[in-house]
């Protein structure tokens, strides 16, 4: 990532990384999951390459395959994230009603996703995390993780080529 | 419907309780900073129950920064009520009668939400960026006029090192920077190259160490970092390396 001195420059560097073709690297190898930051929580990271560059942005997967409903996240990170699907089944988000995104749906419940062109307004400063306050009801055909993983990449300008290696872990807990 | 039930109905849709595969789910008209709707998981009864974050806090803040490592200790400092406990990652209420489960849904839930706010607060953005880039770019711009190009320079062990940014100056002498990250690689391998060239004792070169500022430095770092030789701060670069340029030969 270039050398960027305000919030603004952040802000347009994004947009373009965003609007790239981009592709992860990795995808057409099966993944290992690991342990992820907290407890029933497994990873799977993908770095993030455009022009053939890797430049330190990856694609991050957090799934809890021991909640019922199953529960995932997928996120786009620079050290923070830009935008995210909260697979939450029994879930729920508040919008910013009065914030600078107009015509937003005050409620959202169950899975959403959080857009980056949804959120870019509050990104106030280059060293405090970003909260990504807005979000829209994921399509009601996408309850498989495939689907969704899938949805989001195509949000997001990631080219999957070939087939998604790539399903939630097993559950390590029996019910 | 009455304005009673208008406010009612209109509540549900952000305070409810569902069955949940083991317990019941307790959702309330409350926010984490992202806006997601607090929840608390109620086990057991008929007598005696547990209420639990499930974890929701911590979850909070790896979704902004999924790389931040936070220990039940640190957790605890999100919150100031006390007998409440953390376990792996969970806010969790002792055991708690049926005239007490109210309150526990209720001290849970703000201890969750207010974990939620105190971690975003303290959360280091973990900027990963190419450091050696943006030194070389802004070292480009610096000295547009004069030669910047990468470089092998012999130390005074003949050893030969490979430096990225080496300037011929206006009055012939060579200044060589150096960009160093904040590992223990770069670190040791930055003071072991800079010795040795130092070594050489040559006149004509002029060596800098440029560290990231960004990240913390502790002052043992820095006076390690420091053995290679003189330190520049990346945000002090300005002032320093405009004193090399070509208008004001050194």
């Amino acid at each position: 990532m270039p050398a960027v001195t305000s919030a603004a420059e952040f802000v347009s560097y994004i947009d373009a990384f965003l609007a790239a073709e981009k592709y992860l690297v990795g995808l057409g190898v099966r993944q290992d999951w690991r342990p992820g930051r907290d407890d029933g929580c497994w990873r799977v990271k993908y770095p993030i390459e455009v022009d053939g560059e890797q430049r330190g942005e990856s694609l991050i997967v957090d799934a809890y395959p021991d909640r019922t409903p199953v529960e995932f996240y997928i996120l786009i990170e620079f050290g923070q994230v830009i935008c995210r699907v909260d697979f939450e089944p029994n879930g729920g988000h508040t919008n910013d009603i009065w914030g600078p995104v107009p015509d937003l749906a005050p409620l959202v419940s169950g899975p959403h996703y959080h857009a980056w062109e949804l959120n870019k307004h509050y990104f106030k400063s280059t060293t405090r995390a970003i909260e990504l306050h807005n979000a829209i009801a994921l399509p009601d055909n996408l309850r498989r993780f495939a689907a969704v993983f899938r949805w989001f990449a195509a949000q997001n300008n990631i080219r999957l080529n070939g087939p998604l290696e790539l399903d939630l872990p097993p559950r390590t807990r029996i019910v | 419907m009455n304005a009673i039930d208008l406010v009612k109905s209109a509540l549900y849709e952000v305070s409810f309780v569902q069955e949940a595969e083991d317990g019941v789910l307790v959702t309330i008209p409350c926010m984490y900073p992202s806006g997601g709707l607090v929840s608390v998981m109620v086990r057991g009864g008929p007598t005696a129950f547990f209420v639990s974050d499930e974890g929701k806090a911590l979850r909070e803040l790896l979704s902004a920064c999924p790389e931040e490592e936070v220990s039940d200790s640190k957790l605890k400092n999100g919150f100031a009520v006390s007998g409440l406990n953390v376990f792996k990652g969970r806010i969790t209420s002792p055991e708690v009668s049926l005239m007490q489960l109210p309150a526990a849904i209720s001290l849970v839930a703000n201890a969750s939400r207010d974990t939620a706010n105190w971690l975003f607060d303290h959360c280091k953005i973990h900027r990963r960026k190419d450091f050696k880039r943006i030194v070389r770019e802004f070292l480009e711009k610096t000295f547009a006029e004069q030669p910047l190009k990468a470089a092998a320079i012999a130390g005074g062990s003949n050893k030969s090192h490979k430096f990225d940014n080496v300037v011929l100056l206006s009055n012939g002498k060579r200044l060589v920077v150096d960009a160093v990250v904040h590992d223990a690689n770069s670190i040791n391998a930055a003071v072991a190259t800079n010795i040795d060239v130092r070594e050489r004792h040559d006149p004509n070169i002029i060596q800098r160490i440029v560290y990231d500022d960004e990240e913390e430095w502790s002052g043992p770092d820095l006076a390690l970092l420091g053995l290679g030789g003189t330190l520049v701060a990346f945000s002090r670069s300005q002032d320093v390396f405009s004193r090399f340029t070509g208008s004001r030969a050194q």
